[in-house]
Parts: structure tokens; sequence; C-alpha cells
């Protein structure tokens, strides 16, 4: 009785703390794409570098990050894999995950410091992604 | 009963009956929002009572609380997930959102659904009509994709 309350007990605990624990991206830090081959948005070279620096180690499709990819993936704006509607939503995407602060993760950026974003390329990216959405949409 | 398992037990029920008094904040239930998405938009009624049955206790203000959801630790894990679901996405403020935050959020319903990522895992554990099929998620997935075209044309 008791054995099986020493046993069950701290497993059950485990399961709960699991609950509450958020499950740790994998990403694989040495990938490094080029997003040059991106024609279907209007890409200035500035914003190009940020992507290249910061987000296409995992946001694209050969990336590790099932997750990442999934998110967000820049060879199908390239690829016809997005649709319009599709695109617009994604870059909408961007433009409110860095306004939570949500990216980079912050164990990428812990491992990688240079491939943080400062605050100016926070800025010109959401701006850029608002701007790309906004002529997609048409408005 | 010995005594050491006796204290035991004690402790046990003790730690149990402080974790009920513990103050824990649940998401507020509202039957009435005239801005929900099935009051505001014609969705098909397949895909209506999907959303009804495997996403509407998270992300809408229209919660069903299980009994075991007044219970602590469950209690944590339930509030926590309404009011982080409810954040993320709350259908029942949908005509309240940008056409823009509408269609990024027809895109994470599709890639999160067909991707097994929503529900979570622990929801038809104990929701077992909330257990969707391929042809369920992709059903989903297709009607997202088109109500986000739908929305620029």
């Amino acid at each position: 009785m008791k054995r099986t309350i020493t046993i069950i007990l701290p497993a059950l605990l485990f399961v709960f703390s699991m609950a509450f624990i958020d499950d740790a991206e994998k990403i694989d830090e040495s990938v490094v794409v080029n997003v040059t081959n991106i024609s279907n948005l209007d890409m200035p070279d500035n914003i190009k570098s940020i992507l290249d620096k910061s987000c296409m180690g995992c946001h694209n499709n050969e990336s590790k990050s099932t997750k990442g990819k999934m998110k967000l993936n820049f060879d199908k704006f390239n690829d016809g894999k997005y649709s319009k509607g599709k695109q617009i939503a994604k870059l909408n995407a961007i433009v409110k995950t860095l306004a939570k602060g949500k990216m980079p993760p912050k164990k990428f950026i812990a491992k990688n410091p240079d491939r943080a974003l400062s605050a100016d390329d926070t800025k010109a990216l959401s701006d850029w992604a608002k701007a790309q959405a906004s002529a997609l949409a048409g408005e | 009963m010995s005594k050491k398992k006796r204290l035991f037990w004690y402790s046990f029920f003790g730690i149990f009956i402080l974790m009920q008094v513990y103050p824990a904040t649940q998401p507020e239930v509202i039957q009435d929002n005239p801005n929900d998405l099935l009051i505001t938009s014609k969705v098909p009624d397949n895909i209506a009572l999907m959303l009804k049955t495997a996403c509407y206790d998270c992300h809408s203000n229209e919660t069903i609380y299980p009994w075991y959801s007044y219970i602590a630790p469950v209690k944590w894990l339930v509030n926590r997930d309404t009011r982080e679901g409810r954040e993320e996405l709350n259908f029942s403020d949908w005509a309240t959102m940008s056409k823009m935050d509408q269609a990024t959020a027809l895109s994470d319903i599709s890639d999160e659904v067909l991707e097994g990522e929503m529900p979570m895992e622990i929801y038809p554990i104990m929701h077992a009509e909330a257990k969707l099929s391929d042809e369920d998620r992709q059903a989903i997935a297709d009607w997202a994709d088109e109500l986000t075209e739908a929305l620029f044309d």
C-alpha cells in the first residue's frame, strides 16, 4: 500500500507538472538558408538581411523545426503553396508575433546572441510585413 | 493503522484541502455573445457542430465547466487553458476582429487542426465527442482556407 503510494503520487505530480511546462522546441541553428529567391514579395535588401539573420533558420522548407515551418514558411510565398489570403494571414501573424516579442525564441537567442533582432530590426520587419499585407489585401 | 500511516493520510488530505482553498480565478461564462462567429457568419452545420464540441470550451465565452474542473489541481489546469485559449482566439468576439486578424486566426485554425496541434491532446481524454477524425480535420481546414480567401475577394 505504502509502496504503491510512493510510486503513484510522484508519478501523478510529474504528469501534472508536465502539463504546466511548455514543450521545448527543436531548433537547428546550423541551418542557414537565404531568402534571396523569394520574388513574390517586394523585399528590400535590409529586410532580406534581417530575415536571413533571424528568421530563415527555421521558417523554410528544409527546416528541422516542424512547428516553425508549419507556422510560417517563406518558401511557400514563392511556390504557390500560400494563396493570397494565406499570405495576408501569415504577414499579419508576423506583425502580431513580433509585437508580442515571441520571436525569435528566447532559447535560440541565448545560443545565438548575434541573431537577435534589434528594436530597429523589429520595427523595420513589422512595418514591412504590415505594408505587404495591406498591399495584398488592396487596402 | 500505524502511526506513520495515519500521519501520511492526514497530511495527504490536509494538502488536498489546502489546494482547494488556494485562490483561483475561473474565466467567466457569458452566454449572450452577439459578435460570435456562429451568429455573425454563415458556418456550415457540420463545421459549426465541430467548433462547438471541439473548440468552444476554451475558445469562446461559453465554456462548459465539467464537475472535475472545480477540484484542484485539475481546476488550475482548466482555468489556465481556458484563459490562454480565449486570449489566443475567442470566437465570441469574432465580429469585433479586423479582417486581417480573422485571416490569421483562420490560417492558424487550418494549420493547427490539420497538424493535430489542436484540440490539445489532453482535451479529448475527457471529451470523447471532441475527437476529430482525419476527415473532420480536413473539413475544418478546407472551411477555414475557403473563408480566408473569401475575406479578400
